[in-house]
């Protein structure tokens, strides 16, 4: 049996003790940095936002790919004066078609904005589906959908 | 009980405290790459693109099975939906003429001519097909092979009997 004398063993339970309380510090480091960068980091959610609007006014207006001619987006979700949508039925049919907007009008212009960081820059999302039209007849046509986000201060 | 020596305890202590650091250093690199993920994955403009397109082939599916069409059946005509006529088209395949006609003039209009491929499970499938075929060997049964784009979503409207794939470009 090998004898340590004390100095040894203080000096060991000092380093394995430092060793561990290294370990914890690093670890609470690890946790607070991870965690930080997901809070703090500056993400723009208006790509997001306007993707979802964008289905959910066609869920909205549509009934398993059919609409009514007479649709109505303002009552799809609540306006304020940062989002916009600009719904176009074309028939494929005939010569119906109907264009409606709702919200600014003018967003539409800040649509092409490519720098979507500068101040009043929309974010917009333009979508084409293929849908039926409850026309007296039932009719081939095409939606064209475009809904902005504008909400910069809350995301640049 | 065995008695350890010293040296075999602390042995044993700093076997332990070496196992705990490689273990602990290895969650931290896991949970790095996981956070990682997490900030730079979903949210980014192409994704939510990507995401908004797939509601947009969800959508013009389900108005594609109910479009209706008018076909000659034994003489008569019929006016079916689309997807009626795949059914017909699965046992008869002369309406696959008519089915696949219609099917391109509806996507072509809708997402132009390069934009996208359909298919219908066993049945026919359109939009960026190439037939490859032999001059040589005439007799030889024309083969039809879908190039897939790079860059596509997808969606599927699944029956009991049916199943068609709407695939969209998208870039």
């Amino acid at each position: 049996m090998i004898i340590f004398n004390k100095k040894g063993q203080i000096l060991g339970s000092s380093i394995t003790m430092a060793w561990k309380l290294f370990l914890i510090a690093g670890l609470a480091l690890f946790v607070a940095l991870t965690v930080g960068s997901v809070f703090t980091a500056n993400r723009d959610v208006r790509p997001a936002e306007a993707s979802i609007l964008a289905n959910r006014v066609m869920d909205c207006i549509s009934d398993n790919g059919m609409i009514n001619p007479n649709f109505n987006v303002k009552d799809c979700f609540l306006e304020d004066n940062e989002l916009y949508v600009s719904a176009n039925l074309t028939s494929m049919d005939s010569n119906f078609s109907r264009n409606i907007i709702s919200g600014d009008p003018a967003m539409g212009v800040f649509c092409k904005i490519q720098d979507k960081t500068k101040e009043g820059a929309t974010y917009c999302i333009d979508q084409k589906y293929y849908v039926l039209i409850n026309n007296q007849k039932v009719e081939k046509g095409i939606l064209e959908l475009t809904v902005g986000v504008k909400k910069y201060a809350a995301n640049v | 009980m065995p008695q350890m020596s010293r040296r075999g305890q602390l042995v044993g202590e700093s076997l332990t405290l070496f196992v705990v650091t490689m273990v602990v250093l290895g969650l931290m690199l896991i949970f790095f790459f996981m956070i990682r993920s997490i900030n730079t994955g979903a949210t980014d403009t192409e994704s939510m693109k990507s995401f908004a397109l797939e509601d947009s082939a969800w959508q013009s599916l389900k108005a594609y099975a109910n479009t209706p069409v008018n076909i000659e059946y034994g003489g008569e005509n019929v006016k079916l939906s689309m997807i009626g006529l795949i059914r017909l088209a699965k046992i008869d395949n002369s309406y696959e003429n008519i089915l696949e006609k219609e099917s391109t003039k509806i996507f072509t209009e809708v997402y132009g001519n390069n934009n996208y491929r359909l298919n219908v499970k066993d049945v026919f499938s359109i939009g960026r097909v190439e037939s490859v075929s032999s001059a040589a060997q005439p007799d030889i049964e024309v083969q039809k092979s879908q190039e897939s784009f790079t860059d596509e979503v997808s969606s599927t409207l699944k029956l009991s009997d049916v199943e068609i794939t709407l695939y969209l470009k998208t870039k």
